[in-house]
């Protein structure tokens, strides 16, 4: 399993590729001063050669422990996100207010909460609190959502 | 999970009819909270500025005034998003000189016609400041020793494209002077390197390089206004001296998204010149270095007509126009 | 003047804004996405009616508060509140996970309060002597100072140093994004107005340390291997401890001290250089990254030093040392304290005043903080279940709130899944934030310095504060090849 490293790797020589690609087409500088172009490009071709080094690399290499993960894990990773991807649309929508303990709340119940006091406790003063320093002492504004 | 979503059906419905409420509500304003946008970052003079009127203006109007910091992209974000707020006159949009010289480089949506001007209440001009020790003390020793040293003079700016940029290279046009543009991080990082030495020249505010006079590392050659800063008396404006299109405001208004009903742009223009006029707002202003100048609605759009023509010319001149 | 400096400090109305400046500044700063700076800059609008001292003495004892704050979490659970906390969760976060928490928290609240003490040292004795280092800074310098920073990738690249390196460019790759400052132009901004601006640090931060964090910590719920809190062996730090993290406190809380007055540099920086010169100096640099003292000691130390150092050539000169006291050089004018050498004559009562309020200040935190350690502790024992999603929204509204941006909400997302991603395959985060904030410092010196020298290399070694630096920075860059390079000639010569 060196998997994600060695995928990291090619993504990042394709990126370089993109950048030195990209970079070419900007203006050049003038008077001997550097252009835009100038950084991007010497960055680009680092990154390649590094990642090229890596690749060959990690063939030597022993599996790292951080690397190992089973099928179950990775769901759950996925579905935490989805959560949050869920709350991030819902609070544009909604606003802080409703949907921050109803994002706490659900997430809570699925990492396994099954305490009603806790469940319920945590999602309101959460946000009461969050809301009275965000909104009340720093004067920061909260997303309201569409409806207010 | 039943649970959950009765609740949810439930808030959805509330939210609904709130929204409808407000809909038949438009006739009087405001009958709800005003948000007004800074396009600049918290505790800067300008957020200080509408900070601080929001207070009197919340007690006016009778209705909550929220401010929004949306800074970034040389004010382009701030600007873009108000541009495309609701036009109900509950979005208002700090206008910056910014809006004029932003819109000359950057590929952006908005312009300053995408505003209809509310007013304007504070203006701030340039100034010609060179550092205490160069060997010339007025403008046309400045302009000799420029000539005679072409391309050595250097002016330091806020970043090409910036406002001290299209100012610094106004001015050199019109004394037909070559000098090397060096462009900061901002003003403040300008005038820095103006103290230390590292740049000739600065074109910024008389209050930013206010610290660097009167410590004696820098000295202020010229105003770019229509006439003397009270804090400068004895320095002349660049209109005395023959240069009549070296005046350029740096302004701080208010606007809102085209489309705004006249009479609510109406009722603002009046809160903001109350508010202005109070005295706590004449204190505050007089007490922190403000200049207090309001303009209506019409004159402040004639007066970023002018100016942005000039800077339009200087994005040509310069080879930025997008 | 004495008596009159001392009545000043100890009214109660001094008393009261520096404890309540301070207690702001750890919670601000303990919040990811809260920076100092920010609290600094909302809490200004609030000080308007008080009276100078008095003003000034909340905002700086924020300004102190805040950036030790930000340990507090990057200890507990590896999510720095500010960018200067970053370094301080190399060492802090593995202690932490050793059950250590309470000692981590008291070494750092014991370095903090050193560094920002003998910076504050440095601000009441030398301060005009040191300020005129500070105009000595202009391109090249800065330029050389940037790239000394990140020469330090190679330090705190953990196991593999072309994966520290991979992750240093990438972060150098994504500082590029945005509006070039030198010539205007916008690179890899796809059209997008928000992508112009560049993309936010905080966001970045956030994502790549707090919300991958998070995810991390969704695995461990199942595995169910979290720290056992009940047995908090060491909750306090021990005179052994004391002993050990002083030096190495006293020489962050210098190094502070002179980044801190550098123009534009701040606690960031200066946490990373301290933590890389201690691994130098240390007998066991191997040890670095286990969660040992003095690597939670030098950044704590080095980034509260740049406290007093940022006053200095604000308070002499009017030039703020970073974006804490720029914001501080505002509040300043709007009491008309005019900063310059005319102050300390014309407003000489209110500059002492100042001082002792900046000791008090750190009293106050190094108070606050040892008698709290039990309290924040308390966070590590809420069962993960119930603290991850807490931290979760922390993310989300922090990341909106640094510039009322939904868009960096999303980056911050993005940071987060990236961050996870990197993590597991084991690629250091810290090189992605040195170089996030170093990348554009160096890049913009570079270029700007070739405009001021039209375009001749030689303003990078004609002047000496940038000569040096560029000639330490190469040596660190390439001390782990020197280094074997020296280990093989010493074997050859062994061998023969």
């Amino acid at each position: 399993m060196i998997k994600i490293s060695r995928i990291f790797s090619s993504l990042m020589i394709l990126l370089g590729i993109y950048v030195i690609f990209t970079a070419k087409q900007f203006p050049a500088g003038t008077n001997g001063v550097l252009g835009p172009g100038f950084f991007p490009i010497l960055l680009g071709v680092l990154l390649i050669a590094l990642s090229i080094i890596q690749i060959v690399h990690t063939r030597h290499d022993k599996v790292e422990e951080n690397e190992k993960t089973d099928p179950a894990t990775i769901k759950r990773i996925l579905i935490s996100a989805l959560i949050i991807i869920a709350y991030m649309v819902f609070i544009n929508i909604l606003g802080f207010l409703i949907s921050t303990p109803m994002f706490l709340f659900s997430i809570m119940f699925y990492f396994g909460v099954r305490k009603k006091s806790t469940l319920i406790l945590t999602s309101l003063v959460t946000t009461a609190v969050l809301y009275f320093v965000f909104l009340k002492f720093l004067s920061v504004s909260l997303p309201t959502g569409i409806f207010f | 999970m039943k649970k959950m979503l009765l609740a949810l059906l439930l808030i959805t419905t509330i939210a609904f009819s709130a929204f409808a409420q407000g809909d038949a509500e438009q006739a009087k304003f405001p009958t709800k909270p005003i948000t007004i946008t800074i396009p600049v970052s918290a505790g800067g003079g300008t957020d200080l500025l509408v900070r601080a009127m929001s207070g009197p203006l919340k007690d006016l109007l009778g209705q909550p005034v929220n401010v929004v910091n949306k800074p970034g992209a040389g004010a382009a974000i701030g600007f873009a998003a108000g541009a495309s707020d609701k036009a109900d006159g509950y979005s208002v949009t700090s206008m910056l000189a910014e809006l004029l010289t932003v819109t000359q480089v950057a590929d952006v949506n908005f312009s300053y016609q995408s505003f209809i001007p509310v007013c304007n209440v504070n203006s701030e001009y340039a100034t010609i400041t060179v550092r205490a020790d160069a060997p010339y003390n007025t403008i046309p020793e400045f302009i000799a020793y420029a000539k005679a040293h072409p391309g050595e003079v250097s002016f330091g700016n806020s970043g090409v494209g910036g406002i001290w940029h299209f100012i610094s290279a106004a001015v050199a046009s019109e004394m037909g002077i070559e000098v090397t543009h060096v462009p900061f991080e901002g003003g403040g990082t300008a005038v820095t390197a103006l103290a230390g030495g590292h740049v000739d020249a600065v074109c910024v505010t008389p209050q930013e390089v206010e610290v660097q006079v009167k410590a004696g590392r820098a000295k202020v050659l010229a105003v770019l206004a229509p006439e003397r800063h009270f804090s400068l008396p004895d320095v002349p404006t660049a209109t005395e001296l023959g240069y009549p299109n070296l005046v350029f405001t740096i302004f701080r208004g208010f606007g809102v998204p085209l489309g705004t009903p006249e009479n609510v742009v109406k009722t603002l223009s009046d809160a903001f010149e109350t508010v202005l006029n109070s005295p706590e707002i004449t204190k505050f202003m007089e007490e922190k270095h403000y200049t207090k100048d309001f303009k209506t609605g019409a004159d402040f759009g004639a007066q970023m007509a002018r100016e942005e023509k000039i800077y339009a010319d200087m994005a040509v001149q310069l080879g930025l126009k997008k | 003047m004495i008596v009159e400096v001392l009545q000043n400090v100890f009214s109660w109305q001094v008393l009261l804004a520096i404890f309540a400046g301070v207690s702001a500044g750890i919670a601000i700063g303990a919040m990811p996405g809260l920076t100092s700076t920010m609290g600094i800059a909302l809490l200004m609008p609030l000080t308007f009616k008080f009276e100078p001292q008095v003003g000034m003495m909340l905002l700086i004892g924020e300004f102190v508060g805040g950036i030790y704050g930000g340990s507090i979490t990057a200890i507990l659970i590896n999510t720095p509140g500010t960018s200067s906390a970053a370094a301080t969760t190399l060492d802090g976060f593995p202690m932490t996970k050793r059950g250590e928490a309470g000692r981590a928290l008291g070494i750092s609240t014991i370095a903090s309060a050193t560094g920002g003490m003998i910076s504050g040292l440095m601000l009441v004795f030398i301060a005009p002597t040191l300020a005129s280092m500070a105009l000595k800074f202009s391109a090249p310098e800065t330029f050389a100072l940037a790239f000394f920073g990140i020469s330090i990738i190679s330090s705190i690249s953990a196991n593999s140093l072309t994966k520290g390196l991979i992750s240093g460019l990438l972060g150098l790759m994504v500082s590029l994004i945005g509006m070039d400052n030198i010539s205007g132009y916008s690179r890899f901004t796809f059209g997008s107005i928000f992508l112009m601006n560049g993309l936010s640090f905080i966001p970045v931060l956030v994502g790549l340390f707090a919300m991958s964090q998070c995810l991390t910590s969704v695995e461990e719920l199942m595995v169910n291997n979290s720290i056992d809190t009940k047995s908090l062996k060491r909750a306090k730090i021990s005179m052994k401890d004391f002993l050990k993290i002083l030096p190495t406190a006293i020489r962050a809380g210098i190094t502070g001290t002179f980044i801190g007055i550098v123009p534009g540099a701040g606690g960031d920086i200066s946490a990373f250089v301290s933590y890389d010169m201690e691994k130098r100096l240390s007998k066991h640099p191997e040890l670095f990254g286990t969660g040992i003292p003095e690597g939670i000691a030098a950044p704590e130390a080095s980034n509260n030093g740049t406290t007093g150092g940022a006053l200095i050539p604000l308070l002499t000169l009017g030039i703020p040392g970073d974006s804490n006291t720029a914001v501080l050089l505002g509040a300043l004018m709007m009491y008309n304290l005019t900063p310059g050498p005319q102050l300390f004559v014309e407003n000489a009562v209110t500059v002492k005043t100042l001082f002792v309020g900046f000791f008090i200040a750190n009293f106050v935190m190094l108070t606050l903080g040892l008698s709290n350690v039990k309290n924040f502790v308390k966070i590590v024992n809420i069962p993960k279940q119930v603290l991850v999603p807490i931290v979760m929204v922390l993310c989300v509204i922090g990341s909106f709130a640094i510039n009322t941006n939904f868009d960096d909400v999303i980056v911050m997302f993005v940071a987060g899944i990236v961050g996870y991603v990197l993590s597991k395959g084991g690629f250091p985060l810290s090189p992605i934030v040195l170089a996030l904030i170093l990348g554009p410092m160096a890049e913009g010196n570079f270029r700007r310095s070739l405009v001021m020298s039209h375009g001749s290399y030689s303003i990078f070694f004609t002047r000496p504060i940038a000569a040096t630096f560029i000639f330490i920075a190469l040596i660190s860059l390439f001390w782990p090849i020197i280094k074997t390079a020296v280990k093989q000639i010493k074997q050859a010569r062994m061998s023969k």
